[in-house]
């Protein structure tokens, strides 16, 4: 946390040194958290860029007194809804509720993943998506459920419930497969 | 079927990676952002925090650092309430107290996530401050546990993380031990706030078997406390609640406690307690146990003392990097410029050296002190003027900066950085030849 309240302070003055080690130091987590969400290697990747350009330009404007990570997960997670929400309003919609089948499911050769993450990834892709965002949220961002309620505006019975439930439909769509 | 609990440990395990040609774009564009939004910015001249700090002069630019560090370590000891006799002699009191020790809790919080911070404090007249403070992270519930030493007598405060083996040590040439003590809000300085503030009495109580008296504040201008966190109190506050109870018999403090809602709906609670006075300690306590694989991560933070000598010296440094002084002593863009210059001069903070961060922290620090050296004699109304824009190490006779030292004598610093004190005639002159 020091070493994150130092990088803050010298990104804020301008350092490209401190932007690198933030970059360096959370790319691959929000490549991961990403992936997690949309499962596509290319909306990750966009995803992701837009979540440091977007700091990048904050520069001396940027203010946060919390966490950096989880700021940045935060930055994430809200791109990755705007996404979710284009889609569904595309003419060949992807409802909440139909599993998200994505033509890049599979990290293109930019992307480095073990063949677990993938079809991790492909699983996650299944599930409901407040449910899924729960689960990476949890696991993969490493947030508290409690937290989570507050992002999902719902109470934390309900965030336990999606959690629940989201993990039951893993264990079956994964038996067997890991 | 697979258990709950291992589909977990799995997911946590999931991971993806850039790979180079990713990482190379996603850096590319992260990186030209960055450049971009530096030169719009300044080209429109903005004004931030920094600006902000350094236009104090009470809380100028030794403090930035002691705001990085004490925000990001909850370091926290007393703040303010009200006033009154009692007060004044427990104030008294406290100061033939050699050394004493008390536990804090302590609580923050903000949209709905809580940090907590538990901490021990060592407090010696002789020595310093010592504190042991365990931090629980609000989003993943891990608790971690650091160590932070006051040491006026070495004008240092050092910051040990035992997790990352991490040590963050920050030297001030020229602050005194009041100013460590205010920003940190020992007790004794706090009391010494209290008598400048209304209060009420509570009247007499009993805690944990001792008759107490108590005296609390309500009152919202109340600015104790937040020991360098004034920034987390922008817009005001809208809630406060402080109670400080005294033992009757000791004239002791026995129990503090704080309750503040900021008008930016951050809410804090604190109470300090367990108090022990006149224990018993010896130099050793104040000086961190570390093994020889403890890191400096950053180099240490030499931060010079605000004087001519050291102006002078930071804009040396600047020229030396830059081959001309800085256009203007706005601290903002000294900043930014410095930090830049310092960049450039070695390809990556990776192959530094702590020894070498070290150097370039202080040739940082030295370069912005011209910054600081300036801002204060606008403070003090010495009508400073600099000419940074048109005088170059050059130019050994032209007038680089100036300022008013009494009604008849003015003291200038030159192109070639020599200083000299002249009466106002003489200055005229000095001026008028840089307008030819």
């Amino acid at each position: 946390m020091i070493e994150d309240e130092l990088l803050k302070w010298k990104f804020k003055s301008g350092s490209k040194d401190a932007l690198r080690r933030i970059y360096e130091k959370y790319r691959d987590y929000l490549l991961t958290l990403a992936m997690a969400l949309v499962n596509d290697a290319g909306l990750a990747e966009d995803i992701v860029q837009d979540v440091f350009v977007t700091f990048a330009q904050a520069g001396d404007t940027f203010k946060l007194r919390g966490s950096l990570k989880s700021y940045l997960a935060t930055c994430t997670l809200n791109r990755c809804r705007d996404q979710i929400r284009a889609r569904k309003r595309q003419p060949v919609s992807l409802d909440d509720d139909v599993p998200m089948r994505s033509d890049f499911s599979t990290p293109d050769r930019r992307m480095i993943s073990d063949e677990q993450s993938r079809q991790l990834a492909d699983a996650m892709a299944q599930l409901p998506y407040e449910q899924r965002e729960v689960i990476a949220l949890h696991l993969n961002a490493a947030m508290k459920l409690r937290y989570i309620a507050g992002l999902q505006s719902v109470s934390i019975s309900t965030v336990k419930g999606r959690y629940r439930y989201g993990l039951q439909k893993l264990r079956s769509a994964l038996n067997g497969r890991l | 079927m697979k258990p709950a609990d291992e589909i977990e440990n799995v997911l946590r395990k999931m991971s993806f990676k850039a790979g180079s040609e990713m990482d190379k774009d996603l850096w590319a564009a992260t990186s030209k952002a960055q450049s971009q939004s530096q030169k719009t910015k300044l080209a429109l001249g903005q004004q931030n925090l920094w600006r902000t700090i350094m236009k104090s002069r009470t809380v100028r630019f030794t403090a930035a650092a002691v705001i990085i560090i004490s925000c990001l370590t909850g370091l926290h000891f007393w703040k303010s309430t009200g006033s009154g006799i009692a007060l004044a002699e427990v104030l008294t009191r406290i100061e033939q107290v050699s050394a004493y020790m008390y536990k804090m809790h302590w609580t923050e919080t903000r949209q709905q996530t809580t940090s907590e911070v538990t901490s021990t404090v060592l407090v010696s007249q002789d020595n310093g401050i010592k504190m042991i403070q365990t931090r629980v992270d609000p989003n993943t519930g891990e608790s971690r546990s650091d160590e932070i030493y006051l040491l006026p007598r070495e004008n240092t405060l050092l910051i040990v993380l035992h997790k990352e083996k991490n040590i963050y040590r920050i030297k001030w040439e020229d602050a005194e031990e009041d100013y460590y003590k205010e920003k940190y809000n020992d007790p004794h300085t706090i009391i010494k706030e209290i008598l400048n503030c209304s209060h009420i009495s509570l009247g007499q109580s009993v805690i944990d078997g001792s008759t107490v008296e108590g005296f609390q504040t309500t009152d919202l201008t109340y600015k104790g406390g937040f020991f360098g966190r004034s920034d987390l109190i922008v817009g005001g506050l809208e809630k406060v609640d402080v109670k400080l109870w005294i033992d009757v018999e000791t004239f002791l403090p026995i129990r503090f406690e704080e309750d503040i809602i900021t008008k930016g709906r951050m809410h804090t609670h604190e109470v300090s307690y367990d108090f022990r006075w006149n224990v018993v300690v010896n130099a050793d306590d104040f000086k961190p146990n570390l093994t020889e694989d403890y890191n400096s991560p950053e180099g240490n933070w030499n931060i010079p003392a605000t004087n001519e000598e050291n102006a002078i010296e930071g804009l040396r440094l600047f020229a030396n990097y830059a081959g001309s002084y800085p256009d203007n002593l706005d601290s903002d863009s000294l900043k930014k410029e410095a930090t830049k210059y310092l960049e450039e001069s070695h390809i990556s903070n990776e192959e530094l050296t702590e020894d070498e961060k070290t150097t370039q922290n202080s040739e940082l620090f030295t370069m912005l002190m011209s910054g600081v050296f300036y801002d204060d004699l606008v403070t003090e109304n010495k009508d400073p003027v600099y000419y940074g824009k048109t005088v170059t190490p050059k130019d050994a006779d032209k007038v680089l900066m100036r300022w008013k030292i009494t009604d008849n004598e003015y003291r200038v610093i030159f192109g070639d950085l020599h200083a000299e004190t002249v009466t106002p005639e003489k200055l005229a002159e000095l001026e008028a030849a840089l307008l030819k």
